[in-house]
């Protein structure tokens, strides 16, 4: 006769096992690791590429590029300056990063020659919010060809981000797309998130977030 | 489609369970899914008869706890109760609800036969 057994054990208890290993592997190296976060095309490579023209000859860049088929964006990436640490994770269908493929990943990383890496998740603003990769912080991105009531139907991952960048501000003005509104959508979801507006074509804002960095690592070490 | 690999997640869960316990022949799995957890109870119906085939599991019925998200509401410190997909008070609109539940993820009970191989229930007593 079979017995109703009560367990209380939570789902992803593997996932977030792994990511704990990854997160204690991050702090016990001191690197600080960020989740990257959007639609697809919102310019999450556009804006690593811009990172690492800009900081890559002070601070030592690590990147992740999660990927559904290619490694495109890996390519991209090794091309503005990556080099030898950009490492492509090709997920084969699946529409997330898990921390299990973030823990085979850094068999190969020398996190001692890091000190920030940063983790570009498939694009989709669904899926991943589930996922911790033991990262410090996720990051969402949102461009403005994109509808401001994003974050209202996607509330979780921007319940569960720390900063928001809103992306593609030149072509601000294009569409109804209203920067208040955005702003306003996403802190009714998440009262403490920081936004910063940039332009990954101009320029434009870039600096805000290149300052952004050098607070957190400068408050992560 | 993430639920895909919640499934999967949940048939190691219990995998490792029935081993640990010594449980055999499951036929119920229930799992209790938090209204603001990201995860689509039909989404997570259909995933799991896909991915319990050929696993210990693959005879095994999924039940489905929904938990609604409450909490109190920091701005007008009502206590409430959100609607689906939404952090938004229905009170007062705000978004800074402290939630008490909606988040869970967890396998709450499963249904199985101990199988108690020289262990008689008076020795787990003594
Ligand atoms: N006008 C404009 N275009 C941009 C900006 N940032 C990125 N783009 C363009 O948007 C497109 C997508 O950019 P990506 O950087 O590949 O976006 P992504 O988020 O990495 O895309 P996936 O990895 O496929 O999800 C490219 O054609 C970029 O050139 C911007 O600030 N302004
Ligand atoms: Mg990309
Ligand atoms: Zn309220």
């Amino acid at each position: 006769m079979n017995e109703r057994i009560p367990l209380k054990k939570k789902i992803l208890s593997e996932n977030d096992r792994l990511a704990k290993e990854a997160r204690d592997e991050f702090s016990h190296h001191s690197v600080v690791a960020l989740n990257l976060v959007s639609s697809p095309g919102a310019g999450k490579t556009s804006l690593l590429e811009r990172t690492l023209q800009a900081l890559g000859n002070d601070i030592r860049i690590g990147l992740i590029a999660g990927d559904v088929q290619t490694e495109n964006d890996a390519t991209r990436l090794i091309k503005a300056g990556g080099g030898e640490m950009v490492w492509p994770v090709v997920t084969g269908g699946a529409c997330h990063l898990d921390a299990r493929m973030i823990m085979r990943v850094l068999k190969d990383v020398d996190l001692d020659r890091l000190d920030l890496l940063f983790i570009e998740n498939v694009g989709n603003l669904v899926c991943p919010s589930s996922f911790d990769l033991g990262e410090l912080m996720k990051v969402v991105l949102i461009s403005t060809t994109e509808g401001d009531d994003k974050p209202l139907k996607y509330p979780a991952m921007f319940r569960r981000s720390g900063l928001m960048v809103v992306n593609k501000t030149d072509l601000l003005g294009t569409s109804d797309f209203s920067m208040q509104r955005v702003v306003g959508n996403a802190r009714s979801i998440n009262p403490d998130l920081e936004v910063i507006e940039t332009s990954c074509r101009t320029g434009v804002g870039l600096d805000k977030w290149e300052d952004w960095l050098r607070g957190l690592l400068a408050s992560g070490q | 489609m993430h639920e895909l690999s919640i499934a999967e997640s949940i048939i190691t869960a219990v995998v490792q369970e029935m081993e640990e316990q010594s449980l055999s022949s499951v036929s119920v799995i229930g799992v209790r899914i938090g209204a603001v957890s990201g995860v689509l109870p039909d989404a997570l119906l259909f995933s799991y008869e896909v991915a319990i085939g050929g696993t210990a599991l693959s005879d095994t019925k999924l039940e489905i706890e929904k938990v609604p998200a409450e909490g109190k509401c920091r701005h007008c410190e009502a206590h409430v109760r959100l609607g689906d997909c939404s952090f938004l008070c229905p009170k007062c609109g705000s978004g800074a609800v402290d939630l008490r539940s909606g988040h869970e993820l967890e396998v709450a009970y499963i249904e199985a036969e101990r199988s108690c191989e020289g262990e008689s229930d008076d020795e787990v007593e003594s």
